[in-house]
């Protein structure tokens, strides 16, 4: 992604090719046993589509990584640190390293602060002053396509594009290494969908930086933003690979299956 | 929602209370500089009845009555405002720091709360009360702390709601600290619904306070408040009423006066309750009369849908046709009209809207008019977007999906049962006798779909009108369930109007393709034309393009790409 702030705090990222790394890792809430023996490594620098019907655990998974849902066994390596060995110092450090981007454009802004107000807080937490951070937050703003000038609104005056749009300046703010998009483009109309799209493929333009992984459950939309791809079903993990060779030749009959429910693809039969 | 559209808070009752409180207030500030005299000079004009000089009398020392009441006031008003305080300062910050504790320590202190709610607020002072030395310092501790508990509890409801919403998640994860997510976001989220609530932990503190003082655990001589006045006049009640009535009567006002108030913010804070709309009234003739020529089944002309505030126009006169046996799509992005339309076929536009249309008909039914509901059970089944929320939760599904059939198509309870469980079996639904005894959250979202349809098909009406039905459902379960749309017609004739935002799902199924945007129609297709790309309206085009589409040969190797 293009824009890049300088955070001092930062720790050095340990020598390590993959930003996430899974090993043997469970989850359950209560008796239900939601992720099931997850191996998974995520390259830097990739977007990783994480794809799946509802209750396949993708969602679970990404909470996972960002520290929202604590794992039960097994362990998740996240940019170099275990998170849920993590002290508490630590992992609010390395909460700044991952950025969770949320669903729904409508509940993700702070409907009584302005623009500027939600961004600074990105910039700098502790004071949140829009007035000290007014260039970044031009610049941020710039770089998801909106004019500076709509700094001073509230998140009513927008439609759910723009909102994405604001969500996506929000963790860039943040000078992540690892977005975690959560469905980011379901709630939006297909031509709405189709701009966050572009604007996805602009930000990634000569970045071999940062790292995001995409769940979605529209395969289409997965083609058309990742590099990668994992097919998950029941809170397992039925394939990984590079996205087009996936699609190609998928080896898990569930991928073909999948692939083959897409209206208007090649395999889609009504009768 | 701009602000100079927000209905004025100043309605009468509102009015009413903000006169009272503020004539009390100023009763409170002025009567102690000008009355106290009378009001503790002890005379012996002793238990004087009503009369001039006293209006209320005079008590046992010769005090005149109304003075007193008038002094006191001040002191109930101080006390109750300074218990209130500590109730709702209390209350808050214990709320919303049980939603910033980590959540073991939060949940033990909301069973916690829950108990000490459980206790009355004036036994829980009383104690207290009891413990320290009577005095009116001790009653506003009391009160103030037995009120915290409740402040609290609905502090903590508020505070969860915000502490589950997704920008406090990403605010958290942006490393904002807990005082600055209790003062950002918090707090603000909740301004409304807790000065609301605050006048009524004043009002309910004033009549504790008094009572109080009442029982002589409150205010002690030679100090007085409206509850000491009321004990004060307990010993002649019978010889002298008069005594006990302005303590009675201030007291009753200041309550009455605290409440009006926040019932006017309350209103004024939830906005449907100022909703002011009249109606639409319907056309008294049921019956419409096609042309001789005119094949359609659903026949829509100029159809035109205002709404809102300022009467915007929704929908722009659009012209629609679905003929028997016919599947036509109705495409369109959020605010093109698209429901709004399908809405008004079946009769069901909601009733704050203006609906006009030169013809508006299924079948033989004027839907401008009334149609009896006997007669639209049987023409037309609705089904809607979202399986989850299509069913009652709590009832089984047997009794859900025969009702229209017991209703208005005269089975008997077996018959409409015999009837249902055949229909789920030709929608795929294994052990229909089994599904129609379990509750609807233990099928499958697809499987509840499927058991809408095969319900609303089972009267085989003319006319099915489905609401966006696959976009909440997973893609392996869409497909069974436009597998079922696409059987339904070929077997039953069924006409579809099929409303949906995916012009992949609408080009798949449909045979004609209606594009709607702003209320208005921009493009009629076949579903060979749409399958072509054969689009001639620009809006249609980009729609088109903006659709993702898949491509399973981009990872093949470069010789074998078709």
């Amino acid at each position: 992604m293009s824009v890049t702030v300088k955070d001092e705090a930062r720790p050095v990222p340990a020598e390590d090719d993959a930003i996430v790394r899974a090993r043997e890792l469970n989850l359950s809430f209560g008796y239900h046993h939601v992720l099931k023996d997850i191996d998974l490594d995520i390259p830097r620098g990739r977007v990783v589509g994480l794809v799946g019907e509802s209750g396949s655990g993708k969602s679970t998974l990404a909470k996972a990584i960002v520290g929202i849902n604590r794992i039960s066994s097994g362990s998740l390596t996240v940019a170099g640190a275990e998170l849920a060995r993590a002290k508490r110092r630590a992992r609010h450090a390395l909460y700044r390293r991952i950025q969770y981007i949320p669903q729904d454009p409508y509940s993700s802004l702070d409907p009584r602060r302005t623009i500027a107000q939600t961004l600074a807080e990105a910039f700098d937490p502790k004071s949140a002053n829009p007035r000290s951070h007014a260039e970044e937050i031009a610049a941020v703003l710039e770089s998801v396509q909106l004019p500076a000038s709509v700094a001073e609104r509230y998140p009513h005056e927008f439609s759910g594009g723009q909102r994405q749009r604001i969500a996506i300046a929000r963790a860039l703010a943040v000078g992540a290494e690892l977005f975690v998009a959560d469905e980011i483009t379901s709630a939006l109309d297909v031509s709405v969908q189709a701009e966050i799209i572009r604007l996805l493929a602009r930000l990634r333009e000569g970045d071999a930086e940062h790292s995001m992984i995409f769940i979605t459950h529209n395969l289409a939309v997965a083609q058309a933003v990742c590099d990668d791809i994992v097919v998950m079903r029941a809170g397992r993990i039925v394939e990984v690979g590079e996205l087009d060779r996936v699609f190609a030749a998928p080896q898990a009959d569930y991928t073909r299956t999948l692939l083959d429910s897409v209206p208007g693809g090649k395999g889609f039969k009504l009768s | 929602m701009s602000t100079a559209s927000r209905p004025t808070v100043w309605r009468p009752a509102f009015t009413l209370g903000v006169v009272l409180m503020v004539a009390l207030v100023l009763i409170a500030v002025v009567a102690p500089i000008f009355v106290t005299g009378s009001a503790t000079a002890i005379t012996d004009d002793t238990a004087l009845p009503p009369g001039r000089g006293h209006p209320l009398g005079t008590n046992d020392f010769g005090q005149d009555n109304l003075a007193r009441v008038l002094v006191a006031t001040r002191l109930t008003l101080i006390m109750t405002v300074c218990a209130a305080a500590i109730s709702v300062f209390g209350g808050l910050v214990v709320g919303v720091a049980i939603w910033l504790a980590p959540r073991v320590v939060r949940e033990w202190c909301l069973r916690l709360l829950e108990t000490a709610v459980a206790y009355p607020t004036l036994i829980t002072a009383l104690i207290i009360a009891a413990i320290l030395l009577p005095g009116a310092t001790t009653a506003v501790l009391a009160l103030g702390i037995a009120g915290i508990p409740g402040f609290a509890r609905v502090t903590a409801n508020l505070a969860g709601r915000t502490a589950r919403s997704e920008y406090f998640l990403t605010s958290r994860f942006l490393g904002v600290g807990s005082y600055q997510l209790a003062v950002r976001h918090m707090i603000p989220a909740m301004a409304e619904p807790l000065l609301v609530l605050a006048t009524t932990i004043f009002s309910a503190t004033l009549v504790e306070i008094s009572a109080l003082s009442f029982v002589g655990l409150g205010v002690q001589q030679p100090e007085y408040d409206l509850g000491s006045l009321l004990n004060d006049s307990l010993e002649s009640l019978y010889t002298q009423p008069i005594e006990a009535l302005g303590p009675a009567v201030m007291i009753v006002l200041a309550s009455v006066a605290a409440m009006l108030i926040g019932d006017g913010l309350a209103a004024h804070a939830d906005p449907r309750t100022a909703r002011t709309w009249s109606p639409r009234t319907p056309e008294a003739n049921a019956t419409a009369s096609p042309a001789a020529d005119d094949e359609a089944l659903v026949r829509v002309c100029k159809l035109a849908i205002r709404g809102g505030q300022q009467r915007r126009a929704l929908v722009k006169g659009i012209d629609l046709h679905v003929a028997p046996g016919e599947i036509v799509g109705l495409v369109g992005e959020s605010g093109s009209g698209k429901s709004l339309t399908a809405m008004s076929v079946a009769g069901l536009l909601a009733d704050d809207l203006d609906l006009e249309a030169e013809e508006l008909r299924v079948g033989d039914m004027n839907m401008k008019g009334t149609p009896t509901a006997a007669q639209l059970a049987q023409e037309i089944a609705l089904i809607y977007q979202d399986p989850g929320t299509t069913f009652n939760p709590s009832r089984t599904m047997g009794p859900q999906l025969t009702e229209v059939l017991r209703t208005h198509s005269g089975y008997s309870r077996k018959e409409a049962q015999q009837a249902i469980i055949e229909a789920l079996a030709t929608v795929g639904i294994d052990q229909p006798e089994l599904r129609m005894k379990q509750y609807p959250h233990q099928l499958s979202g697809g499987m509840r779909q499927r058991a809408m349809i095969a319900a609303a098909v089972v009267n085989r009406p003319q006319l099915l009108i489905a609401d966006e039905p696959t976009t909440a459902l997973d893609v392996t379960v869409q497909v069974e369930v436009l597998r079922i749309f696409h059987q339904l017609r070929r077997r039953l004739g069924t006409a579809v109007l099929f409303i949906s935002h995916d012009l992949g799902v609408v080009g798949e199924l449909c045979d004609r393709v209606v594009v709607m945007r702003d209320g208005a129609v921009v493009e009629e297709l076949t579903a060979a034309q749409l399958a072509a790309g054969e689009v001639s309206d620009p809006y249609t085009a980009a729609l088109l393009d903006a659709v993702p589409q898949i491509d399973t040969s981009r990872g093949l190797p470069e010789g074998s790409r078709p």
